[in-house]
C-alpha cells in the first residue's frame, strides 16, 4: 500500500490512442504467434548455449580491478548509511525524505534497468558484501593467518533464502500500511543487513551473496539478460539472453521469480476494480474475526499479494505440465527447473512496464531528495534544519518529460519485447534438452500460451491504472 | 441476470484482454484431444497394440 508516488502507475488520458487498449492485446498476442513460428523455422538449433563470449581484457581490469570495487563498495556503504539515518533521524512524510524514494525507486526500479542495460552492476554496489569483505579482510588481517572454513551452504536451501527475502520486501511494499515510512524503511535495512551479516559469517562472504541475498540474486537473474558478463573472472559481451542459457536453476528459484512477476500483478491488480470491490469486505470479515481495521486490511492485501503469486505459479506450472505431456520423458520438476530462466524476461517486461512512469517521474526527485536527505525545510517551526548539498534543492518533477500516449506505447513495447525474448529463451532451451526438434516445438505450444496468457495480464494491469 | 446485462460493458472489456489466451488454450485442448484420438486409433489398428 505504498503511497510514495501518486502518479505511480498513473497515465491518465489515454483517449488519442487510435485503437481501443484490448486490441493492443490481441496484436501482441499475434506477435507472440508470428514470433513463434519464426522461431521454429529459423531457429533450428541451440544458439544461446553456444554462444561465443568476447573477452575484453583491458576494460576488465579497469571494471574488475580493486579500485573501483573499494570505490563502488564505498558508495553503496554510504547510501545504506544515508538511507538509515534519514530514516531514523529525517522527516516522516514519505515524498520529502530520502529513504523511501531511493529504495522503492532509484534502487529496487532503476537497478533493474542498469542491470538488463550493463550486466550485473549491482555486484559492485552491494554494500553487504561490501561490508563483508571489509570485515572478512580485517578478520584475517588480525588473526595473522586462514580463517576457519565457512559452513558449507546446504544444496536444499538454493535460492530460498532470496525468494523469502524478496517476499517479505514486497509484503512491506504493498501490504504494510506504513511501507513507504522512512523510519519502517531504516529498520527494514538494519534487519536485513543483519539477515545479511549471519548468512555471510556461516557461509562465506561470496557464496552467501551469491544464493542467499535477495536483492544479489534478484538483480543477478536480470544481468543475465544483458550482452555485458564475466566469465573465468574477465569482463565481455556475448548475445543478449545468452546469459540466462548457462543460468543453474536451484531449489527456491521457479518460488522466487513467481515472486517477481506476482508481486507486480498484484500491484497492478490492486487498483482494478475486481478487487477494489472485494477487498473491503475480506477486510470487514477478518475484523470479525477481532483484528483491528488497520490489521485485517494489512492482512486483506497480504491475501491478495499471495493470491496473485500463485496465480503465476500455477499458470506457469500449467505450461510445464502442458510441456510434459508431449513426451520426452522428463518429470515436471525438471522441466519446471528447465525453462524457469524465461520468465526473467517476463519478469522484466512486468517491473518495466508497469513502474515505467514511476521511474520517470518519481526518479527525478531523488535529485532534491539527496541534496536535501532528512527532508527538512530551510525554515523549521521544530528548529530541525534543511540541507542543500548538491544546490539542488529547488528541483522538482518535470512531468511533461514524456505524455500519457507515448508512455502507453512504451510500455506496450516493454510487454511485447519481453514476451518475445521469453519465448525465444524457452525455445533455444528446449532445443538443448529434446532430443527430437519435432518434440522441442510441441513442447513450446504450451510455453506460447504461457507467454500469450502473461502478456494478456500484462496489459490488462496496465489498463486497470486508467479505471 | 440483470445486473450482469447491466455491467456487461465492464466485464465484456476486461475478457477481450484473455480472448486470446481463451483461444490459444482452447485450440490446444483440441490438438490434445485429436493426438489422444490418434493414437488410440493406432493401437487399435496394430496388431500388438
Amino acid at each position: 500500500m505504498t503511497e510514495v508516488l501518486p502518479v505511480a502507475h498513473g497515465i491518465v488520458g489515454r483517449s488519442d490512442l487510435p485503437i481501443p487498449e484490448w486490441l493492443f492485446g490481441w496484436a501482441a498476442a499475434v506477435v507472440l504467434v508470428v514470433s513463434f513460428v519464426a522461431l521454429a523455422v529459423l531457429w533450428p538449433e541451440p544458439r544461446l548455449s553456444r554462444a561465443t563470449f568476447k573477452p575484453l581484457p583491458r576494460l576488465s581490469r579497469v571494471l574488475l580491478g580493486r579500485p573501483l570495487d573499494l570505490l563502488c563498495g564505498l558508495l553503496g556503504v554510504a547510501l545504506l548509511g544515508v538511507t538509515v539515518y534519514a530514516g531514523f533521524d529525517g522527516s516522516q512524510t514519505a515524498t520529502a525524505n530520502f529513504a523511501p524514494t531511493f529504495v522503492y525507486v532509484i534502487f529496487w526500479l532503476g537497478l533493474v534497468g542498469l542491470s538488463v542495460l550493463f550486466g550485473n552492476v549491482y555486484r559492485a554496489f552491494n554494500p553487504w558484501r561490501a561490508l563483508g569483505r571489509a570485515v572478512s579482510w580485517v578478520s584475517r588481517t588480525a588473526a595473522r593467518g586462514p580463517l576457519p572454513a565457512p559452513l558449507s551452504y546446504p544444496e536444499r536451501f538454493g535460492h530460498w533464502p532470496a525468494a523469502v527475502s524478496i517476499f517479505l520486501f514486497a509484503v512491506l511494499e504493498l501490504a504494510a500500511s506504513d511501507g513507504d515510512t522512512p523510519q519502517t524503511i531504516a529498520i527494514a535495512a538494519l534487519v536485513y543487513s543483519l539477515i545479511q551479516f549471519v548468512g555471510m559469517a556461516l557461509y562465506g562472504v561470496e557464496e552467501w551473496t551469491e544464493r542467499g541475498d535477495g536483492f544479489s540474486v534478484y538483480f543477478g537473474l536480470f544481468a543475465r539478460i544483458s550482452p555485458w558478463g564475466v566469465r573465468d573472472g574477465v569482463v565481455g559481451l556475448r548475445l543478449p539472453l545468452a546469459g540466462l542459457a548457462d543460468f543453474r536453476p536451484l531449489a527456491g528459484t521457479v518460488p522466487l521469480l513467481a515472486v517477481t512477476i506476482g508481486s507486480v500483478t498484484f500491484d497492478g491488480a490492486a487498483e482494478a476494480p475486481i478487487w477494489t470491490g472485494i477487498a473491503p469486505d475480506i477486510s470487514d470479515f477478518l475484523q470479525t474475526l477481532g483484528l483491528s481495521p488497520e490489521k485485517a486490511l494489512e492482512a486483506t492485501f497480504l491475501i491478495g499479494l499471495v493470491a496473485a503469486i500463485s496465480v503465476v505459479y500455477g499458470f506457469y506450472m500449467l505450461g510445464v505440465r502442458g510441456a510434459r505431456s508431449v513426451g520426452g520423458g522428463f518429470t515436471a520438476s525438471e522441466l519446471s527447473r528447465a525453462f524457469v530462466a524465461s520468465l526473467v524476461p517476463i519478469a522484466f517486461a512486468y517491473v518495466a512496464a508497469h513502474y515505467f512512469t514511476l521511474l520517470l517521474y518519481q526518479g527525478q526527485a531523488i535529485l532534491s531528495l539527496s541534496t536535501n536527505p532528512f527532508g527538512f525545510l530551510a525554515s523549521n517551526p521544530l528548529g530541525e534544519v534543511g540541507t542543500d548539498i548538491f544546490g539542488t534543492a529547488d528541483r522538482s518533477i518535470d512531468y511533461g518529460v514524456i505524455g500519457a500516449t507515448s508512455a502507453w506505447y512504451w510500455m506496450v513495447g516493454f510487454v511485447v519485447l519481453g514476451h518475445v525474448a521469453a519465448l525465444t529463451a524457452a525455445h533455444d532451451k528446449a532445443l538443448t534438452i529434446y532430443s527430437d526438434v519435432k518434440l522441442a516445438v510441441r513442447s513450446q505450444y504450451w510455453m506460447l500460451a504461457v507467454m500469450v496468457g502473461f502478456t494478456s495480464l500484462a496489459l490488462w494491469l496496465l489498463s486497470q491504472a486508467n479505471q | 441476470m440483470f445486473l450482469l446485462l447491466a455491467h456487461a460493458g465492464h466485464w465484456l472489456v476486461n475478457a477481450a484482454y484473455f480472448a486470446p489466451v481463451a483461444g490459444f488454450l482452447g485450440w490446444l485442448g483440441w490438438v490434445e484431444i485429436r493426438g489422444r484420438r490418434e493414437r488410440r486409433e493406432e493401437r487399435r489398428g496394430s496388431p500388438t497394440g
